[in-house]
């Protein structure tokens, strides 16, 4: 039992909060639903973030902290279906950036606008789809990511990968719940420090109880979510994902409304960054039909059918 | 990060079962009257199974050598806890004796006191209660008012203390009482023995126990000077020392997620197990109790690493009393019949201990103000 870092892991993410802190003010005054950026996204293929074989060598756990530093940046880059998705369900690296998706590729994709690789369960299998041979649509939304939509392309046709499903659903809990964690710890700091600053009744809010209490319940359920989630990649066991995936979609839930709250008005602007990271949230929360089918399905494998 | 465990924590866990598999009577719910550590049943078999578990070095193995223990790592003493309660807390309120009350003589106390208690302490032979609130002083707890007034030989205390745990069996009492001015710094701490003249115990009925709960009123107490602990009004060194010790000393969660399971056969002989929402509401306890051990594990690992106290410990007992609440309302929603039958003591157990997790050691609400100062760095109120 050891929760520090170790150097390995403190070196691997070393380089990425210098680039988010680097290029975190690139997302001030943007008032898209999401912020991506060359640049940003240019570093971080330059330090090996979307080298399939570079994360090939990290275990489960230094992936997955990858994956949850990456979403603590407003900035929005698909790094674990490289870092940490691809590496495993693959022997030998796919063209990036890759697209993850649901079952038939069904829906808004995230990420597939610009993505060479879709990575999807079609025809009993799961597939690597090179997106050339698709047509692809953009979808805009009002929240998230950049989000696209198969319009055709037969994804059957494409060569199968050597994983069961379930297994690739396992390790797609395992990202979800990882980018979540970044999602909500960005959501928090940002603020943790507005209500250190912002004054009202001549003082700071942050200095009220029912503000301080609630944070805190806040830390609490990050906190919690963030342990379940390392304890899940650790054991590799499906039911650990299920119960991390859905204490980390209900503390989601929870950490959307305070953050917003907390912010008043300013945090429903677009003009604010707090939606770069509640949006994100509110778009993953549903991820495999939510919080109460993943705890079922968790209970399942505790306690039977 | 690493979650197995090492070999040598997996055999002392494994140890430890066979121990009490050994030594609980078969009727051990009937003994301990319902897995209640506050009852008399417990309370006199711990006399008995205590002096057993020193013998077999399953007591105090986290204690320092010199103390008398193995200097073995925090690992083995919150192994301890989790096993002892998924058993009910075999030791009855001897766990107190350990992870509070002999640290702080050690840490405070004269080689005379040291000489007196720390044997009985290790032996598995004495019971010690916390004297520390009082009707008008709670969370506030520096603004008690249990009088010392020094006398030739001592002092003579008047007061009362409420809410005080195994103070109608107790040996000795941690007593907080002012010396000083007002606050924290008037505050003295002494090694009380319960059967001084003066004492009066009341058992208040409770939730939790048959004996969790005890006024007691302190009516001319004449005590000794050689009964301080510490130094006269520097008590609160003491009360941080203790409360360090005890907010997160406990590993309640051990006890909720058996009664959960517990929970789950009920709900399966029922039929309610095929309800997809009642699954979800299962998992969502266990989830709230799992993040809560984990997060206990990190403050033993920082222990264990030397490393300073954090506001963690804070947030980690808020997780406890938080997954105690989702599993009272899980019992409440779906096993009414059962909780008023009381068919099943170990669910009956777990639904009235877990209800005080929001309140020793620190109310939740305390642990949160903490832990808005000290990890969020927030500031302060008016």
């Amino acid at each position: 039992m050891d929760f520090q870092l170790t150097e390995d892991q403190r070196a691997i993410l070393e380089p990425l909060d210098r680039a988010i802190a680097d290029f975190s003010d690139r997302a001030a005054g943007k008032t898209t639903s999401y912020v991506q950026d060359e640049g940003f996204s240019r570093v971080l293929e330059s330090q090996g973030y979307f080298d399939q074989d570079v994360a090939r060598t990290f275990d489960a756990i230094s992936a997955l902290l990858v994956v949850e530093k990456a979403a603590t940046a407003p900035l929005t880059a698909p790094i674990a279906g490289s870092f940490f998705i691809a590496p495993r369900v693959s022997d030998r690296p796919l063209p990036g950036p890759i697209a993850i998706a649901d079952e038939g590729g069904r829906g808004a994709i995230r990420h597939l606008p610009g993505a060479k690789t879709l990575l999807v369960e079609a025809g009993g299998a799961v597939r690597a789809v090179d997106l050339s041979r698709c047509e692809i649509a953009s979808v805009t939304s009002n929240i998230a990511y950049p989000l696209g939509r198969i319009v055709s392309g037969d994804l059957a046709a494409a060569p199968a990968l050597d994983v069961s499903p379930a297994r690739f659903d396992h390790l797609r809990r395992l990202a979800a719940a990882a980018e979540m964690l970044g999602l909500m710890q960005g959501a928090l700091d940002l603020t943790v420090g507005y209500v250190k600053l912002r004054k009202q009744f001549k003082r700071a809010i942050g200095s009220f109880q029912a503000v301080r209490h609630r944070l805190v319940e806040c830390t609490v359920a990050v906190s919690g979510a963030r342990y379940l989630t390392y304890r899940a990649g650790w054991s590799d066991d499906p039911g650990d994902a299920e119960l991390a995936l859905a204490h980390t979609q209900t503390s989601a839930g929870r950490l959307v409304y305070e953050t917003q709250q907390f912010h008043g008005a300013i945090g429903q602007t677009l003009e604010y960054p707090l939606h770069l990271w509640t949006f994100r949230l509110r778009a993953l929360q549903g991820e495999f039909r939510g919080p109460s089918v993943n705890a079922a399905l968790a209970a399942e494998r505790i306690w039977g059918a | 990060m690493e979650f197995a465990w090492d070999q040598k924590h997996a055999d002392f866990r494994a140890r430890l079962r066979a121990f009490l598999a050994k030594e609980l009577p078969d009727d051990w719910v009937t003994v301990s009257e319902g897995l209640d550590n506050s009852s008399p049943g417990t309370a006199a078999f711990a006399l008995e199974l205590c002096p057993k578990l020193a013998d077999a070095g399953l007591f105090i193995p986290h204690w320092p050598k010199e103390w008398g223990g193995e200097s073995a790592d925090a690992w083995h003493h919150w192994i301890i806890g989790e096993v002892m309660w998924e058993f009910g807390e075999p030791r009855s309120y001897q766990y107190m004796s350990v992870n509070w009350a002999g640290p702080a003589i050690f840490a405070f106390g004269t080689e005379a006191q040291i000489k007196t208690h720390i044997p009985q302490i290790r032996a598995g032979k004495i019971y010690y209660c916390q004297g520390f609130s009082e009707p008008e002083a709670g969370s506030d707890l520096a603004s008690l008012r249990t009088k010392a007034e020094p006398t030739e030989t001592g002092y003579l205390i008047n007061g009362s203390k409420i809410w005080t745990s195994a103070a109608s069996f107790a040996s000795y009492c941690f007593l907080l009482a002012r010396t000083g001015g007002e606050g924290r710094h008037g505050i003295t701490v002494f090694l009380m023995p319960m059967d001084t003249p003066g004492i009066t115990v009341r058992v208040v009925p409770g939730v939790q126990g048959k004996r969790s709960l005890h006024q007691v009123f302190l009516d001319n107490v004449e005590l000794s000077a050689d009964m301080v602990l510490g130094e006269e009004n520097k008590g609160w060194d003491v009360v941080r020392h203790i409360l360090f010790n005890e907010r997160m000393g406990s590993p309640g969660y051990a006890l909720t997620l058996r009664g959960l399971d517990s929970a789950v056969e009920l709900l399966k002989a029922r039929g309610l197990w095929a309800r997809e929402d009642v699954k979800a509401r299962a998992a969502q306890v266990r989830s709230a109790c799992d993040a809560a051990q984990l997060m206990a594990y990190k403050v033993i690992d920082d222990r264990v690493k030397n490393l300073p106290p954090t506001a963690e410990t804070s947030t980690g007992r808020y997780a406890q009393s938080y997954a105690g609440r989702l599993f009272c309302d899980l019992v409440g929603d779906f096993l009414q019949d059962a909780l008023l039958s009381g068919e099943d003591p170990t669910l009956n157990v777990a639904y009235r201990r877990v209800g005080a997790a929001g309140i020793t050691a620190g109310t939740a609400e305390i642990q949160l103000d903490i832990a808005a100062t000290d990890l969020l760095g927030l500031p302060r109120g008016a």
